[in-house]
């Protein structure tokens, strides 16, 4: 089989899943309430984003991840950095992070609402806490386990420490960084919509509920479609900026 | 002239156990010295404390009879080349400049001259994965050589490559350290390579230095010489002088 059609193979899935889907609520006559049928959802998303009525929720949904991405992600490196540089603050924290890691950290956005409020600001955090880990643990992994050798070099040239940290750990550890941010980005959209979901007037998530409240179906899976396309849609920006910063890499596993 | 030395220098990882028992030693400034001994008998880690990537438990290690300290005029090259992936070789090679401040135009020209001393002037913008290991070995030797300090110190730089990649190399290197009249400390185990490129050769037992060997005629590296008799027999002493060890 062509690579091309290798490559096309999940595309076809798709449509064939999306044919069968739409014959089966058609053959069964199932009611638009429990499935609604790919054409529903499709002529549903359709009118919500030529009205400009999803629009608002969608921004909002964006903002608190790219806020809560962003929040979660520099402390969490920050925190990776500091516990991977100093063993007494490792040792120190470590305990505690474990115990925090054992929490369910949906389970903290009703508490979280009450703290924060309704509005934008609990979402954020709790998307940020929930991005957090993910990329704590992989700035902890690099910066704990850098290349022995290329540490010895470094220390050889007599290179002190914050230069050890920027010209060898962080680069040498950035495929390690990436995996943990490739999770993290994909992580912010669930804490988003969960944030929402505890009271919101506005994101997808809120939307989500509306929809169920309206017996609106149809929307509730159009609202489904946006979610995922946003979700796929940063996961691939996140291997597009690893492609590029690892390109060099990249180029040379290829050839070999 | 003493440039690099030892004095009564000890040193383990425990109390029980010392790797380096004892060193004194002196290098003369100019003096291509080799460290000839089997696995695990403290070569490296005495290239270390000579490095100043060690402190020594006991004694001290004086360069230009001060302590040593990582980084200052001491280059180094390692065991496997250590070179950075994400780095082109030029930036390689300049990298014991910009761990300190911004390579300027002169470092950049003679880091330049470096790599076509080597042949490899061609390859400055390519990566270390595109390289041979014969190549890699070229340009971690002439990293060490960018800052041009006063002591090289080599920790088996040639032993992963191929017989003439690595009689090709010890020559080269024996011209760049001659040309530059440095002080040169190599780690070795293989007799010959150790024979070949020493002024005097130190045979390491139990982490202390049990006998040393001259070459009366130092600084011939050519292919003659290193097939020649003087080599042969001084190979031969030096095989003894290992299997004395025992």
């Amino acid at each position: 089989m062509n690579k091309l059609v290798i490559r096309l193979l999940p595309l076809l899935m798709l449509v064939g899943l999306l044919v069968l889907w739409e014959w089966l609520v058609n053959a069964r006559e199932l009611s638009e309430l429990i499935l609604p049928a790919p054409s529903s959802i499709w002529s549903s998303l359709w009118q919500g984003l030529r009205s400009g009525y999803l629009l608002p929720h969608l921004g909002v949904t964006l903002s608190e991840i790219g806020l809560g991405f962003a929040l979660g992600g520099l402390c969490g490196f920050a925190a990776g950095v500091v516990m991977g540089e100093s063993a007494l603050v490792r040792q120190l924290l470590s305990p505690y992070v474990i115990a925090s890691q054992a929490i369910p950290k949906l389970a903290l956005a009703p508490l979280f609402a009450i703290w924060f409020g309704f509005g934008m600001t609990s979402k954020v955090v709790i998307t940020a806490l929930i991005c957090f880990f993910p990329i704590m643990e992989s700035t902890l992994t690099f910066v704990t386990y850098a290349d022995k050798a290329k540490l010895e070099l470094f220390r050889s040239l007599g290179a002190r420490r914050w230069t050890i940290l920027l010209r060898c750990k962080l680069p040498g550890g950035l495929p390690e960084l990436m995996s943990g941010v490739r999770v993290a980005v994909v992580l912010a959209v669930v804490g988003a919509v969960v944030g929402e979901f505890i009271g919101a007037s506005q994101g997808l998530g809120a939307l989500i509920i509306a929809s169920q409240g309206m017996m609106d179906t149809a929307l509730m899976f159009a609202v489904l479609v946006l979610l995922t396309l946003i979700g796929l849609t940063l996961y691939y920006a996140v291997i597009l900026a690893e492609r590029y910063l690892l390109r060099h890499r990249y180029k040379l596993k290829k050839r070999s | 002239m003493r440039f690099l030395t030892f004095k009564d220098v000890s040193f383990g990882y425990d109390k029980e156990r010392s790797i380096v028992s004892g060193v004194t030693l002196d290098l003369e400034q100019g003096e291509f010295c080799t460290l000839l001994g089997r696995s695990g008998c403290g070569k490296s880690t005495l290239l270390k404390l000579a490095a100043g990537l060690l402190a020594p438990v006991q004694g001290e290690v004086l360069l230009s009879g001060t302590p040593v300290r990582a980084g200052a005029d001491i280059g180094m090259v390692f065991q496997s080349p250590v070179l950075l992936e994400w780095l082109n070789v030029l930036d390689n090679v300049l990298l014991p400049v910009s761990v300190r401040h911004k390579p300027n135009a002169t470092q950049h020209a003679y880091a330049r001259e470096l790599l076509a001393q080597v042949g490899l002037e061609a390859y400055a913008d390519s990566y270390p994965q595109q390289l041979s290991g014969g190549q890699q070995s070229r340009v971690s030797l002439v990293r060490a050589l960018i800052r041009s300090p006063r002591l090289l110190l080599l920790d088996e730089p040639f032993a992963a490559l191929d017989a003439l990649t690595r009689e090709d190399l010890q020559v080269q290197l024996a011209e760049l350290v001659a040309q530059r009249g440095m002080t040169a400390l190599f780690v070795t185990h293989d007799i010959s390579e150790a024979v070949f490129l020493a002024d005097r050769i130190l045979i390491l037992q139990d982490g202390a230095v049990a006998q040393e060997l001259k070459r009366s005629d130092a600084g011939d590296r050519s292919t003659r010489a290193r097939y020649g008799e003087q080599q042969l027999e001084m190979m031969a002493r030096a095989r003894a002088a290992l299997e004395g060890e025992r």
